[in-house]
C-alpha cells in the first residue's frame, strides 16, 4: 500500500452521499456503455493542429503523452 | 510558480494521459478498482473507472471524487451536483473540469453515457478531451456541445498542498521536484532532473526524508503533502 491518496478520506459508508459499489456495479452491468458515439468530422484535424501527426497506431500524443 | 489549483489540475491531467492509447479491458485502471471493489470491476465500461483512478494517483481523489470511487457516471454527475459544483451546457467550462455526455443529447443526468476530462476549451462551446473506454481505449476526442450534459467542477480547493508524487509519476512536476532536490544538495547523478520519477529520484527523496528526520513508514521516497511541507520549509531555509 502506498500512501498515494495520504491526506483525502474515504468516504465513509452509510452518510447521505453513500454510492454504493454494488448498485454502481449492477447499473454498469444492465446498462453498459453505449456505442455509438458523436464523432466530430474535423476531428482528426482539430487533434492534428493542436498535437501534430499522430503516431503509428493513430494517437494523438502530443509533447506531453 | 504555479498555484496550488494548476499543480492539482496538471497533477490529474498528467495521470489522465498515461498511458494514452492504451486499449481493452482489463487494464491498470480497472485491475485498481477491482483490488477495492470487487473483481466484477475487471471488465465493467471503464470512462468513470478511469477518472477515478486518475484522481487518485494524483492526489487530487478528495477533490474530484469527494472520497468515493465511481464507475457508474450518473452517480458521479449526481455527486457533483449535490455539492453545487454541477453546470449544465458548457458556460464557464475550464480545463480539469470532469466533463458528461449523453449520445441522445437528452441533457438530463440520468441519461449521461460517458465521461472524459476537459484538456482545451474550444471555440464554440467545444471541448479537447481525454477519455477512457472510448472504443475501449483512452483517447483524445473532440467534443461538440450537443452531446455534452454538463461538467462537474471539482473542489480544488481540497487538494491545496495534497498533490502526491511518487515512482512511476513523470511531467512537469517531476521536473520541479528534482530540480528541488538538487538545490537541497541531494544526488541524481545518472538522470539529474529528466522529468520522470524513477530510482533514482526515489533515493534522492528519501536521502531527503533521512536528512529532515523522517523515519519509519515515513522513510518511503514518496513525495506527499508531509515531505512537500519539508522541502519547502528547507528551500526557504536555504533561501534566506
Amino acid at each position: 500500500m502506498t500512501d498515494e491518496g495520504e491526506g483525502e478520506e474515504r468516504h465513509v459508508p452509510g452518510s447521505e452521499e453513500e454510492f454504493s459499489q454494488e448498485d454502481q456495479l449492477q447499473q454498469l452491468t444492465e446498462t453498459g456503455t453505449k456505442s455509438v458515439e458523436a464523432t466530430e468530422e474535423d476531428e482528426e484535424e482539430v487533434l492534428r493542429e493542436l498535437y501534430g501527426e499522430p503516431d503509428e497506431d493513430g494517437i494523438y500524443r502530443g509533447a506531453d503523452a | 510558480m504555479p498555484t496550488a489549483t494548476e499543480s492539482a489540475v496538471s497533477a490529474f491531467l498528467s495521470k489522465m494521459r498515461e498511458g494514452l492509447g492504451a486499449r481493452g479491458r482489463p487494464n491498470v485502471a480497472t485491475r485498481w478498482y477491482a483490488t477495492r471493489n470487487g473483481n466484477g470491476f475487471l471488465r465493467a465500461p471503464w470512462c468513470n473507472i478511469r477518472v477515478t483512478w486518475a484522481a487518485f494517483h494524483s492526489g487530487t481523489y478528495s477533490a474530484v471524487c469527494f472520497g468515493t470511487d465511481f464507475a457508474k457516471t450518473t452517480f458521479h454527475a449526481s455527486a457533483f451536483e449535490r455539492r453545487g459544483r454541477w453546470t449544465y451546457g458548457t458556460d464557464g467550462i475550464r480545463q480539469g473540469d470532469v466533463i458528461f455526455f449523453d449520445w441522445d443529447g437528452r441533457g438530463s443526468i440520468g441519461g449521461i453515457d460517458h465521461v472524459g476530462v476537459v484538456e482545451k476549451v474550444l471555440a464554440g462551446g467545444r471541448v479537447q478531451t481525454i477519455e477512457g473506454n472510448t472504443s475501449d481505449a483512452l483517447q483524445r476526442k473532440v467534443r461538440s456541445p450537443r452531446v455534452i450534459v454538463g461538467y462537474g467542477r471539482p473542489d480544488w480547493g481540497r487538494s491545496n498542498g495534497k498533490v502526491t508524487l511518487q515512482k512511476g509519476d513523470s511531467g512537469p512536476l517531476v521536473v520541479a521536484l528534482q530540480k528541488d532536490l538538487l538545490e537541497l544538495g541531494q544526488k541524481l547523478p545518472k538522470w539529474g532532473a529528466d522529468g520522470d520519477f524513477g530510482d533514482e529520484t526515489v533515493a534522492a527523496v528519501k536521502a531527503f526524508q533521512d536528512s529532515a528526520g523522517f523515519t519509519g513508514k515515513d522513510l518511503n521516497g514518496v513525495v506527499s503533502p508531509k515531505t512537500r511541507a519539508a522541502l519547502d520549509e528547507a528551500l526557504k531555509a536555504l533561501r534566506h
